[in-house]
């Protein structure tokens, strides 16, 4: 099996009306949610968790609940707004700039809003909850869409005028078409998101500040318990259930997919293998499920696609061609412009709140952000270095790829942010302190989406450019500065983007922990944010976290574009 | 289901006036196709012929609906049509299969978009592939099978739904010369021996050859812009050649010389 990866990355425009628009937006929400948040309980008390091991099968079922059903909302989500994007033009035009923005937004940081918010209208348990569950969904919903709208707007031409020509309604198009095509993409980029959503569900799991305890019974509240008391026992059995709980997914879900999945590929490359599942291959062969699949699953299908064909049947659609001038009905002005005024309004008040805030507190907040800088950028730095030498040594070489391919997987497959409270208890009482342990925790959150870059890059080398480079018998840094370097330089910078977003998330677990009954904290945006939720500053945390979403869209938008573009422009192998 | 209405000899199955398809507008528009008017009259086989960029792939579009014109109007069977044509299909140059599905599955999913039932649906698929000579390969996903055998699929997914008016766009252009020579022999034969219930075939081709060994009529276009510069009444200037199963031996006798065989008939029916 080869790496295979769908970087989900549009080409990123510059600056637009779009990234206003969509820091407005944010801000009105925000403000929103803080609005609500002025009745948030002073005191919330966190749920009891259980250190015996017992317990362990029922919080991993909790936390993949809460997976399952922020994913299942994300690809919902995805299908729709597709479609929506899809359909209209008018919509594409403002959908997909507003995506672009949003997947490059640090999620992590709107947590303690949100969680305030809700716990002023809920009960707290069940604000809890829906905030995990949202914030999974933030962290997974954006590349779904991306893949499935990259699928469903390349779709050969013929095939498309075919299902026109044969007149399948919508929903049969759907179903012999677009979900066809889209599906590799959908699988390989779920399994991507579901990995993140593990990182955010941690995250939210072991979520505390001063004496509102938001932590949800699960693996990760159970591991931070077990690192708090210092039980290293407990400890070993919540990592183990953790990784138990990944690996059956992964066997149980996501390779058996795969392996059905293999006929949706458009092209058979020869001698790329198939992907193989043992759990695919029994199914396939079994009688039971034969039976199943005739008996019940093909009458009850043909009953919905009936009854579906029945109400769409006169809505073939003209593929759609060139750029068709769509005007803009009255009542999509009015929606529009009822959207506007509310976002107006919305901005103008976090604007309020803000003109509240002492000039004296901008200093912290300019001192954070440049301390969680310099924290992003020394984890990128240390993962760059071990990742490049590694991750070309596997790339390019085949038995040490299929050697060392599963221990990494299982292993990137870890969320870090589990294992924070571990890293804490090692790490506190050491020299480095907090300020490490947060760095540690970026890096362990980042350092994979480098490293399977990396090797994906360095694979795909052509043969014939390395062989050329042996026979010119370049000396080995020669090599490294005409041949590796250059070629595996557009996968590191799209590598590097996605970890740089994660490692700015990070900061807003990292840089602030409550550890067995006393609070630390370091310099840093992500603790300011901590600080301001707990003395309830409600200006200076709708600064702070605004602060943290612009910083991130303008580094993306300046430096990473510009690193995008050369990667684009010089390094691409064509 | 298109119902079958037996046309009148003389009745217009497809009318083209003063079409026009134009792309983008001010100094970016381009006219791909400009001022085509067209006759298309039951039981006739007509080509379009012409290089590529002559908006004859285009004209294909528009006349089953795929497309709309710019200017000028389409009728089909006296009436103007909206959306997709639904008495016409298309045989693709690229086959447009799904790749996903098998070749029974590819056939099947016409007729299940026409709401035909499962039970039905079946048996009108497996004696379709029966017919273009593919049984045994029901099971088969296209990118399993040969060029030709594909083009034979996409045959068999036209032909399910009994299009009034089959178009054919360069249906044989991405087949090897073997497979196509074949493939044309027993689109032929279905064609003359009134097999299939089709009231008339237009076909897209840039292969002179092509055009003249199936044709009644061939419509020759030429590009920038895409327009007709003749047209080639083959039966008219060919009438002394009686009955119709007869003229493979005109077209073979003039240009080849001497009468060639029939080809073998391997689609049964």
């Amino acid at each position: 099996m080869r790496f295979r990866f769908s970087p989900a990355l549009p080409r990123s425009p510059g600056f637009t009306s779009g990234d206003a628009l969509v820091v407005l937006g944010l801000a009105a929400l925000l403000y929103a949610a803080l609005s609500l948040a002025w009745r948030a309980p002073a005191v919330v008390r966190g749920p009891t968790i259980s250190l015996s091991p017992a317990a362990l099968p029922y919080y991993a079922l909790l936390s993949t609940t809460r997976m399952t059903a922020a994913y299942v909302l994300s690809l919902g989500f995805s299908v729709a707004y597709c479609y929506a994007a899809a359909l209209s033009r008018t919509a594409r035009r403002f959908l997909m700039p507003l995506l672009d923005v949003l997947q490059s937004v640090p999620i992590l940081s709107f947590l303690p809003v949100v969680l305030l918010g809700l716990s002023a209208v809920l009960p707290q348990k069940v604000a809890a909850e829906i905030a995990a569950i949202v914030l999974i969904f933030t962290s997974q919903a954006w590349n779904l869409t991306f893949s499935f709208y990259q699928s469903i707007t390349t779709i050969p031409t013929e095939l498309r005028e075919a299902a026109a020509v044969f007149r399948l309604d919508p929903w049969l198009r759907f179903k012999t078409l677009e979900l066809p095509f889209a599906a590799l993409g959908l699988i390989w980029n779920s399994m991507m998101s579901w990995a993140g959503g593990w990182f955010f569900l941690m995250a939210a799991e072991i979520f505390t500040v001063g004496s509102r305890d938001f932590r949800l019974p699960g693996l990760g509240a159970y591991l931070q318990l077990a690192a708090n008391r210092g039980d290293l026992h407990a400890v070993a059995s919540g990592v183990g259930a953790l990784v138990v709980t990944i690996v059956l997914i992964d066997q149980l879900l996501w390779r058996p997919l795969l392996a059905w999945a293999d006929k949706f590929r458009l092209d058979a490359v020869a001698g790329e293998e198939a992907p193989r599942s043992w759990l695919h291959d029994l199914l396939s062969r079994s009688w039971l499920v034969e039976r199943v699949l005739t008996r019940v699953f093909t009458p009850l299908s043909e009953r919905v696609d009936g009854f579906l064909h029945r109400r769409l049947s006169d809505r073939v659609a003209v593929p759609l061609e060139g750029p068709v001038e769509t005007r803009l009905s009255l009542r999509a002005i009015g929606v529009a412009g009822v959207a506007g005024a509310a976002l107006l309004y919305g901005a103008y008040r976090a604007a309020r709140l803000l003109a509240t805030l002492p000039a004296a507190s901008l200093e912290p907040i300019g001192l954070g952000l440049l301390a969680t800088f310099l924290r992003v950028g020394a984890a990128l730095v240390v993962a760059l270095a071990w990742t490049l030498p590694l991750g070309v040594a596997i790339g390019m070489n085949r038995r040490l790829a299929s050697l060392l391919q599963p221990v990494v997987q299982v292993v990137a497959a870890i969320p870090a942010t589990a294992l924070f409270p571990v890293i804490v208890l090692v790490l506190l009482s050491s020299a480095g302190g907090l300020n490490l342990a947060a760095i540690v925790l970026m890096l362990m959150g980042t350092q994979w989406y480098l490293l399977f870059n990396v090797i994906a890059g360095a694979s795909a080398i052509p043969q014939d450019l390395r062989f050329t480079t042996e026979l010119l018998r370049l000396p080995w840094l020669e090599r490294w500065r005409v041949l590796i370097l250059p070629a595996i330089f557009p996968y590191v910078v799209t590598g590097a983007i996605t970890a740089g977003g994660g490692a700015w998330n990070a900061s807003i677990v990292a840089e602030h922990v409550e550890f067995a009954g006393h609070s630390h904290s370091t310099i840093g945006i992500g603790s300011l944010i901590a600080s301001a939720t707990i003395k309830g500053d409600y200006p200076l945390l709708l600064a702070s976290t605004l602060a943290l979403v612009v910083t991130v869209v303008l580094i993306n938008r300046t430096f990473w574009r510009w690193m995008y573009r050369m990667a684009e422009e010089r390094y691409r192998m064509e | 289901m298109p119902t079958l209405v037996e046309a009148q000899p003389e009745t217009d199955l497809l009318s083209l006036q003063g079409i026009v398809k134009a792309y983008g507008t001010g100094p970016r528009r381009f006219v791909a196709v400009q001022d085509v008017s067209l006759r298309i009259r039951a039981g006739e086989f007509v080509c379009l012929l012409g290089p590529s960029g002559c908006g004859k792939s285009t004209l294909l579009r528009i006349i089953t609906g795929l497309t709309p014109a710019s200017a000028g109007s389409v009728l089909y069977r006296g009436k103007p049509l909206d959306g997709i044509n639904p008495h016409a299909t298309i045989v693709f140059q690229t086959f447009a299969l799904y790749p996903w599905l098998t070749v029974q599955e590819n056939v099947e999913v016409a007729l299940k978009a026409r709401g035909v039932a499962l039970a039905e649906r079946r048996v009108r698929a497996v004696k379709l592939i029966d017919t273009v000579g593919l049984d045994g390969f029901e099971t088969a996903y296209p990118r399993e099978l040969s060029g030709g055998m594909r083009q034979k699929v996409g045959f068999a997914r036209a032909m399910a739904v009994e299009p009034e008016l089959l178009c054919l766009d360069e249906p044989f252009s991405a087949l090897d010369v073997l497979s196509a020579e074949a493939l044309r022999g027993e689109l032929l034969e279905l064609w003359l021996n009134k097999a299939i219930p089709t009231q008339a075939i237009l076909m897209v081709t840039h292969n002179i050859e092509e055009a003249v060994e199936l044709a009644d009529r061939i419509v020759i276009m030429d590009k920038d812009p895409g327009r007709v510069v003749a047209e080639i009444p083959w039966t008219r200037s060919m009438r002394w050649w009686p009955a119709r199963p007869r003229r493979r031996r005109r077209r073979s006798g003039p240009l080849r010389g001497s009468p060639v065989a029939r080809p073998s008939c391997r689609w049964r029916v």
